[in-house]
């Protein structure tokens, strides 16, 4: 496992003024709003990928839901059962198909990020396995190059892709309501819009910058526990986790080919 | 040194923005909401779960679509989709209060329009069709345009660039992805427009005169002899006669079963699928796009069918609507005229709207015997002896042209009643739909104005 690192000295209280006094005092309650910020990251990224294959799955259950009329109608017994779904139910399933996959993938990949801690936060709340340094990557890292297993190498990839599609969504809400409020009565449509662009880029870099890497990295970190626990065999370590895998796999491919507008935003 | 001592706070603010966004942009947050509104007592803007995805624009709205049919003299008039959206834009705008109407008001005066005219059913959708051209044009989409008379034009304008910027089709499902939390009601009134829109503009997957021979509603099954809901209406054709698309699309399903027989369920966009069962043979298929007046099959009698007909289904926002409400022309059978034919041996016709020597023709398919075809006199009125059966069909209309059908009949008695009026299809005033609001102008058959 990784070694802990020293905790972070506070800042000279001399110099201490009110923006770091309400940083020290947010920084007690780290243990609580980073791990939901993390998994509420992952969440929204996951719904706006799934919010983009949604048609896909309507094309897969209107072709499923023809290919049964075609057999119940082969039979006078189960004939009656043909044309039971309607257009309108084939649309509600598909929609409902696409949210029991994000919920799926929340289990899979926002789920864990609860489990995050830092190395400097109250005693209580600290465990040796989760630590967030360049120190804990280079050690998982290693780890994954040595010895490798699907949990280990696919998780971090999906969850980097729907951090990504996240931290996209986030910010074009931030860019939405910040038009929207600057424009009603604050500024002309020209400077709310420059300005809401402007702060749309700084939300990317914050979120990128802040959760997104500890996202990837704690995703990383559950992947490598549940590995060093249950993958004991060659075949278990190529296994083990693979129903997770192929439920989150496509809407991870979703994030990254149609849920992540990165360069909308310099545009 | 800055980001460190700031790392509190800076790490806060990341997170609470990415919570933020997960309460009010996925189905969980949603379901908070809804739980949490419930709790405190107070209303919560969350949709229903199902409704978080990006098609869900035109599912989250209740399609509320005019009660009563349009006038008879409206019967084969056919609007373009610029005048149909023009109607679209008038009946969800009429629904509008007051105080949310500023929007549109200032999209008018932009575009030189007259809002005081959005109200009137004759000025208000050939004026409101106007301005959405403007818009349009000027928004690049005419998704654009209609968000913009709901939403504002600077909201729409900026959604509009967002999603030309992603690289998308600024469609009204990727201009609500662009919006911040808050602006479901604007996007709801736009998405009634579209989906109403795109509904009137539709036209007649067979000729228009063709015979109704089961209208949309409760009735009791031919085959199964139990009350179902008939969620479209049958066409009477022969087997082999073109079934055409009613609008440009793409074919959602092409398939063949015992039920439905040789089946095309084409999606319009907007909300708006159709559906066309039991042909004899299908001439698209799935994924297909095609355009308004393609052939998409041979009419047929496959599947759970009793004769030669077409099976036309209409569904907005998935929900089966009856394609006669929308319909410029208007219901050519209804109830009441059925009971007259079912309980009537003479029937006397008047024409309408056709002028003083107008040479029209009744006609009567199906029938045990009767005359065929009659000419009408010198006054506009014929009369019509026949002795009704099941199936037994009336139709009129202008010697040459297609005739409007006008109600079918079923039993043996005789009796003479009121004249039946023959509405002319091609009626020189605009349509005029009802949308619950407004004064529409007075039918020239009010008797015959058949509703179910």
């Amino acid at each position: 496992m990784p070694t802990l690192i020293p905790p972070i000295p506070e800042p000279s209280p001399r110099r201490v003024g009110v923006i770091s006094k309400l940083s020290t005092f947010l920084g007690y309650f780290r243990w609580a709003f980073m791990p939901l910020g993390l998994c509420a990251l992952v969440a929204v990224g996951v719904h706006a990928a799934s919010d983009t294959i949604d048609d896909h799955i309507l094309w897969l259950v209107d072709h499923a839901d023809a290919l049964f009329d075609g057999l119940l109608a082969s039979w006078s017994v189960t004939e009656p059962l043909v044309n039971v779904v309607r257009t309108e139910q084939r649309t509600l399933i598909a929609r409902a198909v696409t949210l029991i996959l994000e919920l799926s993938c929340d289990v899979v990949l926002a789920v864990p990020a609860l489990g995050y801690r830092e190395e400097d936060a109250p005693a209580r709340f600290r465990t040796p396995s989760f630590v967030t340094r360049a120190r804990t990557w280079r050690a998982l890292v290693k780890k994954l190059l040595e010895k490798p297993t699907a949990i280990r190498i696919a998780r971090p990839l999906m969850t980097a892709a729907v951090v990504l599609a996240g931290t996209c969504a986030v910010a074009r809400m931030v860019q939405g309501a910040l038009f929207l409020s600057l424009r009603a009565g604050v500024a002309g449509d020209e400077v709310a819009g420059a300005l809401s662009r402007l702060l749309a880029i700084g939300a990317l870099a914050l979120l990128l910058g802040t959760l997104g890497w500890r996202a990837v990295l704690r995703s990383l970190q559950h992947a490598d526990k549940l590995s060093d626990q249950l993958a004991v065999t060659r075949l278990r370590a190529m296994s083990l986790g693979l129903l997770g895998t192929a439920i989150a796999a496509p809407v991870a491919l979703a994030a990254v080919l149609e849920a992540s507008p990165v360069f909308s935003f310099f545009r | 040194m800055f980001l460190r001592r700031t790392r509190g706070l800076v790490d806060f603010l990341a997170a609470a923005l990415c919570l933020w966004a997960a309460i009010y942009h996925t189905p969980v947050g949603a379901a908070l909401r809804s739980v949490g509104g419930r709790v405190l007592g107070v209303k919560s803007s969350a949709r229903p779960l199902l409704a978080y995805y990006s098609g869900g624009v035109y599912e989250a709205i209740e399609v509320k679509v005019p009660v009563r049919a349009p006038p008879p003299w409206l019967v084969a008039a056919e609007l373009t989709p610029s005048e149909a959206l023009g109607y679209g834009a008038w009946a969800a705008y009429g629904r509008l209060p007051p105080s949310r109407r500023a929007e549109a008001e200032a999209l008018a005066r932009r575009y030189g329009a007259d809002p005081r005219a959005f109200d009137d059913p004759r000025s208000g959708p050939p004026e409101l069709s106007r301005l959405l051209t403007a818009a349009g044009a000027d928004l690049g989409s005419e998704d654009a345009a209609v968000l913009a008379l709901f939403s504002g034009y600077e909201m729409s304008r900026y959604a509009a660039e967002r999603a030309r910027a992603e690289g998308a089709d600024p469609t009204l499902e990727e201009l609500a992805r662009q919006l911040p939390p808050g602006l479901e009601d604007e996007i709801g009134g736009a998405s009634e427009a579209m989906v109403l829109g795109t509904a009137y503009s539709l036209s007649w997957p067979v000729p228009p005169s063709t015979p109704i021979t089961s209208p949309f509603g409760m009735r009791v099954h031919p085959t199964l002899g139990t009350r179902k809901m008939h969620t479209g209406v049958d066409l009477g054709v022969p087997v082999g006669t073109e079934v055409k698309a009613v609008a440009g699309g793409v074919v959602r399903r092409a398939s063949n079963d015992a039920v439905n027989g040789k089946l095309v369920v084409v999606d319009h966009g907007r909300g708006v699928t159709t559906a066309y069962c039991h042909n004899s043979e299908l001439m698209v298929a799935p994924g297909q796009p095609v355009v308004r007046g393609a052939v998409l099959a041979h009419s047929g009698n496959t599947g759970r069918s009793t004769g030669p007909h077409l099976h036309y289904q209409l569904e907005l926002g998935n929900e089966p609507m009856d394609p006669l409400r929308l319909r410029p022309g208007g219901k050519p059978s209804g109830p009441e005229l059925s009971a007259k034919l079912a309980s009537e041996r003479k029937l006397e016709v008047r024409g309408s709207g056709f002028g003083p020597r107008a040479r029209l023709v009744a006609s009567l398919s199906h029938c045990t015997r009767g005359a065929k075809e009659v000419e009408a006199d010198a006054t506009g009125s014929f009369v019509v002896s026949f002795a009704p059966s099941r199936g037994c069909e009336l139709s009129c209309g202008r010697a040459g042209e297609p005739l409007v059908v006008l109600a079918k009949g079923g039993s043996q008695r005789e009796v003479r009643s009121e004249p039946v009026s023959c509405p002319n299809p091609r009626g020189p005033a605009r349509p005029v739909l009802d949308g619950g609001h407004g004064d529409a102008p007075p039918s020239p058959s009010p008797a015959n104005a058949t509703e179910y």
